[in-house]
């Protein structure tokens, strides 16, 4: 699955960023969004429900849902 | 004297460090040929001989922004009029393990730095436990100095450490060859990123509490219903302060301008330089030092929440609807600012980081309703809309008002869809930011900031706006009526020549030579027109703003035009760029003459369209 279907207020880990279908490029591990890390889905906009705002590592980022669905991730422990 | 760089990740503290160490002593300019803000300052305060530049952040040295650029050049010896030996890298202390990349990348080229590992306090007092022993071996033996920027603590430190690493080298590094390509590789990131977790394992002691109070209080301001609302409530209170804080200061530069001018006229005989003074030169640099209030107050809340942590949040709840039109969610301060005054708006347009959107905010800003369109606006509604009631509660005049608010920003909406589609299809536009922790704002920092934007505008704008408003003042006065002139001087000026000059080509849009002649002193300033139309009909007032004054004036526009006119003229105003201080604003905001000769086509040529639109509907 990907970080865009998360649920909200679940650990998971990151597998795979696919960077290259993405204008943000070099930001996603740059903003340490990177294979391996444990991501949380903490909130989505108000109404329109995208941007998203997630916890990763010591910090909170705000991205799109567009952005968020080039992340693959696995619930942890599975 | 030797260059100290400042470097960092974006929000790590820089312009804290940079702010207390030179206190008020800092030059703001733009680097050579782009609009990336250079701060540059002395060190004050402190027993030491250095030149500060702050520049952009940037997370890695694999850049992509034009911002992050000027910092990597700034590393490599590409600047050629100054160049840092010495570099200050700010870290985070809350926020350590972002930083080490780019630490880590410094170390690697053999760039000479210090760190200041600032928020010390803030790291501790959240359980936080760091070996700066360790953390300065790993980095190459960087000297690792605790710092409390906004309390002045660690700065005699930091600064000896620069000084002792200065006496070391005098050397700049050079960009080591295909170094640009060799860190995108996907081996050596995963080979740094290594690095950093080994660096953060030996470092890191204690792990750092969450901020309970940026969680507790985000629950609230991100909160699916009072989010949008404590959202809109800001900004109608952002919109509400502009106007109420400058309001009594905009009166005071008025009436000392007035009271000056008055000076001046009983002072000096009539003539040619008595009127210079006073219709130029007075009038001149009193239009432009009335923006003052407006911009000093909006840099004011702007700077406050950006400290305070909230421009972040609100560009977070907005980002959707805007991205609709291809701008930014930041782009809502400028353009809801733009409807007091299109001057700081544009200017505000700065907290916009990509370059694209901040140059699509700035030419959109002034097709919003700023408040000189207002007496314009209350002028032709009066002369144009019966005073009736619609539904039986709602004044027409009232709703026709409302419908010009929403032109305006529906316009420029559509400007910047279609600008987007056209310009910038694939634009690289993401959102991906950081949100981080609520700080108490410095206050002492942010009025600090906010009166140099007023000093800066002042400094880099006046000039070009005094010197059309000299253009306009030349083409009103010259020639003089001759002695036993019947009409207005304004009848027998170059203006009037060149509204005779112009009218056929703005008689498709029903405008005669009057109405164009009264453009001319307009484009000082929209409200000039009330005057300028009262000047051309010959209508006597003491005060323009007197409602007898307007009441006449309008029966004479209704008397004299057709309703296809007044229309075609307010549409006129929607449009059209009357008023120069927007081109000189925009001129220093874009660092180039072209974009304001593009603003002035662009929105000339649809005012000139949809007026044209207007006449023919109706006639």
């Amino acid at each position: 699955m990907v970080l865009s279907e998360a649920k909200k207020g679940q650990w998971y880990i990151i597998e795979e960023v696919d960077t290259a279908s993405s204008h943000a490029g070099s930001r996603y591990y740059q903003l340490g969004i990177i294979a391996g890390e444990k991501v949380m889905l903490k909130r989505c906009a108000p109404i329109f429900k995208d941007p998203l705002l997630i916890q990763i590592s010591d910090s909170q980022l705000a991205l799109t849902k567009a952005e968020a669905a080039l992340i693959k991730i696995k619930a942890l422990g599975s | 004297m030797s260059l100290v760089g400042l470097i960092g990740l974006p929000n790590s503290g820089k312009s804290s460090i940079f702010n207390e160490l030179t206190k008020n002593r800092q030059r703001v300019a733009n680097f050579p040929g782009i609009t990336v803000e250079k701060k540059l300052g002395k060190i004050s305060g402190y027993d030491f001989d250095f030149n500060l530049i702050d520049l952009p952040g940037v997370y890695t040295l694999d850049v992509s922004t034009l911002d992050e650029k000027v910092t990597r050049d700034y590393l490599f010896k590409k600047v050629n009029d100054e160049q840092a030996s010495v570099f200050i890298l700010v870290i985070d202390a809350t926020n350590l393990k972002k930083s080490i990349y780019l630490a880590a990348q410094l170390n690697e080229i053999g760039q000479k730095f210090v760190i200041a590992l600032n928020m010390a306090d803030l790291a501790k007092n959240r359980g936080q436990e760091i070996d700066t022993e360790v953390l300065s071996k790993k980095l190459g033996g960087a000297p690792v100095i605790p710092t409390v920027a906004v309390q002045g603590k660690g700065m005699q430190e930091l600064l000896l450490a620069v000084k002792k690493l200065s006496a070391q080298t005098n050397e700049t590094v050079e960009l080591p060859k295909d170094y640009q390509k060799k860190i995108k590789a996907p081996a050596y990131i995963k080979e740094k990123l290594d690095f950093v977790d080994e660096v953060v394992k030996a470092v890191i002691l204690k792990k750092i509490k969450k901020d309970a109070f940026t969680e507790k209080l985000d629950s609230v301001v991100l909160h699916p219903f009072w989010g949008p609302l404590i959202l809109g409530v800001t900004l109608i209170a952002i919109f509400q302060l502009l106007f109420s804080w400058s309001d009594p200061f905009m009166g005071m530069i008025e009436s000392f301008f007035e009271f000056l001018s008055l000076q001046v006229t009983t002072i000096l005989p009539d003539g040619y330089l008595k009127s210079l003074i006073v219709d130029g030169v007075i009038a001149g640099v009193g239009g432009i030092l009335v923006f003052l209030p407006h911009i000093v107050f909006l840099f004011v809340i702007i700077y406050f929440l950006e400290d305070f942590g909230y421009l972040g949040r609100a560009a977070f709840l907005l980002d959707y609807i805007m991205r609709k039109v291809g701008l930014p969610g930041k782009s809502v301060v400028p353009l809801l600012s733009s409807h007091a005054c299109a001057i700081p708006g544009i200017m505000s347009a700065r907290i916009i980081e990509n370059p694209f959107q901040r140059m699509l905010t700035i030419m959109i800003s002034p097709l919003t309703t700023c408040s000189a369109r207002l007496p314009v606006y209350t002028l032709l509604i009066a002369a144009i809309v019966p005073d009736t009631k619609v539904l039986g509660f709602l004044g027409l005049p009232g709703l026709v008002l409302f419908a010009l608010y929403m032109f305006g920003i529906l316009s420029a909406f559509a400007v910047a869809y279609i600008a987007r589609k056209t310009y910038a299809p694939t634009s690289p536009s993401y959102l991906m930011m950081e949100l981080p922790p609520y700080r108490t704002p410095r206050i002492v920092n942010v009025l600090r900031g906010a009166l140099q934007k007023g000093w800066i505008f002042i400094k880099k704008a006046g000039s070009i706006i005094l010197v059309l408003s000299m253009i306009i003042w030349v083409l009103v006065s010259f020639p003089k009526a001759p002695d036993n002139a019947q009409l207005p001087q304004i009848h027998y000026s170059y203006a009037a020549t060149i509204g005779k000059t112009f009218e056929p080509i703005f008689s498709p849009l029903g405008f005669d030579w009057k109405i164009t002649t009264a453009l001319i002193p307009s484009f000082a300033a929209r409200e000039v027109l009330v005057a300028a139309m009262g000047t051309v009909f010959a209508i006597e007032a003491e005060d323009v703003e007197e409602e007898a004054f307007i009441g006449s004036l309008s029966h004479t526009l209704t008397d004299e035009y057709t309703l296809a006119t007044l229309l075609a003229l307010l549409v006129w105003f929607v449009f059209a760029p009357q008023c120069i201080a927007t081109f000189g604003v925009i001129k220093k905001e874009t660092n180039s003459y072209k974009m304001p000769l593009i603003f002035g086509a662009y929105t000339l040529a649809l005012a000139y369209f949809f007026s044209f639109l207007t006449y023919i509907i109706l006639s």
